[in-house]
């Protein structure tokens, strides 16, 4: 069976290039990606949304290649996946109610009512309910959060790339959006891949971790490698040492 | 080399060179721009692709917002406006036109000035002035702190969610303002007249009626069409462009400037092919 997402020597020179990029992710399987500022992060992300389409290589998604998609196979796409950056993202003139039904009032068959049934059931899991009405103006960083997770996963996609999580939240907050973030990671036939600096914040949910260092992979391995491991880029950024392979300045 | 240079200094901004030099940059410039709201114009009809795959639920609500704003809370201001602005015409003519004897052009003056020129005109600088500069200020904020591109990511076309439905609104807006404007301009006018000079109404109405044509109502109408449909469309293009919050301002002000620019022009371009006579 095709993995879920897999990258073939895939190369892109876009401000924060990446080389030679091969790794799947299997359906069910969660994964990490690290590393420091301007390794290539960024550019994965956003070869993973289809958004840099000048590469050289192959991306492919469910087996099929994203490649030279047109107008339509591109917006499907993106419809399949589900995306949150920790940052951004809220449209600020809708209610939380409104963003987080945004993608199903947009696209989906369901009713109006089938709509508001999902969308509540989800704002209860995320405990943000009683915030339905709310502007993100008026939301905490963890409720703006909860919100564009709750956007994301509301049309239940079968991949979801979280980026740069829990920028700025508290670690109680976090704490308590654990377990939200668990029952999606268990689920055998979903897969969240997530982009981030902390890598050890998501011991718990990944099967894969994957370090990227001047756009190329310097390090893959399962969790237990990711403790273990010898790997001199690892064990730098474990240690948050600036002595090293990694040139740190 | 002359290209390469006049390159060089468009890229560069640079203006200081000789003078076609700066010719040059200037006009490569302005084809710049012209390609690439061109490409921008075809992206909309592009994004219409999409419009089978999608509920018009979504794309409802903010066309109801959006005709709200432009049309239902701008009518106070469009009935003040009108009504002084009908007045102030209607006392010219009816205190002027007797020195000229030609008072029995009076309904043909009203439906000339207020009908085919004023109305669109001061309707379109009033919805420019709110809605134009509100619509680019709303796009360039959100394109600023990442909203556009969260739609994109989502799989929803920015151009289909945004500017698609302020179009609509516009034009529906636009239309519905004229009306207001004309009537209000006519009736208003006539009751503010009343104060310096007697018509009696029946004189009033019955001059206007015969001046006023099926050309006026289709001139009326091809410019809501235009007007409703570049006010948004121009808002949107340079609220899409601001990279930083320094750049939103810059962008909104070149968004109102443009628009105010193509809308008199545009007005013009129209009243030149309805009314010019030897063009009929």
């Amino acid at each position: 069976m095709a993995p879920l997402l897999e990258f073939i020597n895939v190369t892109c020179d876009s401000a924060e290039p990446v080389r030679d990029l091969s790794f799947a992710v299997a359906g069910g399987e969660n994964a990490v990606f690290f590393g420091v500022e301007r390794s290539g992060l960024r550019t994965l992300t956003q070869l993973m949304l289809n958004l840099e389409e000048l590469y050289s290589g192959d991306i492919r998604y469910r087996g099929k290649t994203l490649q030279g998609l047109d107008y339509l196979g591109k917006l499907r796409y993106k419809n399949e996946i589900g995306y949150v950056h920790g940052d951004y993202g809220l449209i600020s003139n809708m209610t939380v109610e409104q963003n987080i039904a945004l993608r199903l009032d947009y696209y989906s068959e369901y009713s109006s009512g089938e709509i508001t049934g999902i969308i509540e059931r989800l704002m209860d899991e995320l405990h943000i309910l009683d915030k339905r009405k709310a502007r993100p103006v008026e939301l905490t960083a963890t409720q703006i959060f909860r919100t564009a997770f709750g956007r994301a996963v509301a049309h239940d996609p079968g991949l979801l790339i979280v980026e740069h999580a829990f920028t700025g939240l508290s670690p109680l907050d976090i704490r308590s959006f654990i377990g939200v973030l668990k029952r999606r990671v268990e689920s055998p036939d979903k897969s969240v891949v997530f982009v981030t600096y902390e890598p050890q914040k998501f011991l718990d949910f990944a099967d894969i971790f994957i370090m990227l260092y001047q756009g190329r992979i310097v390090f893959s391995g399962t969790r237990r490698e990711f403790l273990e491991s010898g790997n001199p880029y690892l064990v730098q950024y474990r240690n948050v040492a600036l002595e090293g392979p990694m040139d740190i300045r | 080399m002359a290209v390469r240079a006049m390159a060089d200094m468009r890229n560069s901004g640079a203006g200081d060179g000789s003078l076609p030099i700066t010719i040059g940059s200037a006009v490569l410039r302005f084809w710049d721009g012209v390609r690439d709201f061109g490409a921008y114009v075809y992206s909309i009809f592009q994004s219409f692709k999409s419009l089978r795959f999608i509920r018009m639920r979504a794309i409802y609500a903010i066309v109801l917002n959006q005709t709200r704003y432009t049309g239902i809370d701008a009518l106070p201001f469009i009935i003040v406006i009108a009504m002084l602005l009908g007045g102030v015409v209607i006392i010219q003519g009816m205190t002027n036109l007797p020195k000229f004897g030609i008072e029995g052009y009076f309904g043909n003056l009203l439906v000339i000035i207020i009908a085919r020129e004023l109305g669109p005109l001061v309707t379109a600088l009033i919805v420019i002035s709110r809605s134009g500069s509100a619509m680019a200020t709303e796009t360039a904020t959100q394109q600023w702190s990442k909203e556009i591109l969260a739609l994109e990511i989502s799989g929803i076309d920015p151009r289909l969610f945004i500017v698609i439905p302020r179009i609509a609104a516009t034009i529906l807006s636009i239309f519905s303002l004229i009306i207001f404007f004309d009537i209000v301009a006519f009736l208003g006018g006539y009751l503010i007249s009343l104060t310096t000079i007697y018509i009696p109404l029946d004189v009033f109405f019955e001059n206007l009626g015969t001046a006023f044509s099926l050309k006026d109502l289709a001139a009326t109408i091809l410019k809501s069409l235009v007007f409703g449909l570049l006010i948004p469309l121009v808002s949107c293009y340079y609220g899409m462009m601001p990279r930083s919050k320094f750049e939103i301002p810059i962008f909104v002000s070149r968004a109102v400037s443009r628009t105010l620019f193509f809308t008199v022009l545009l007005n013009a371009a129209i009243s030149v092919a309805f009314y010019f006579t030897w063009l009929e």
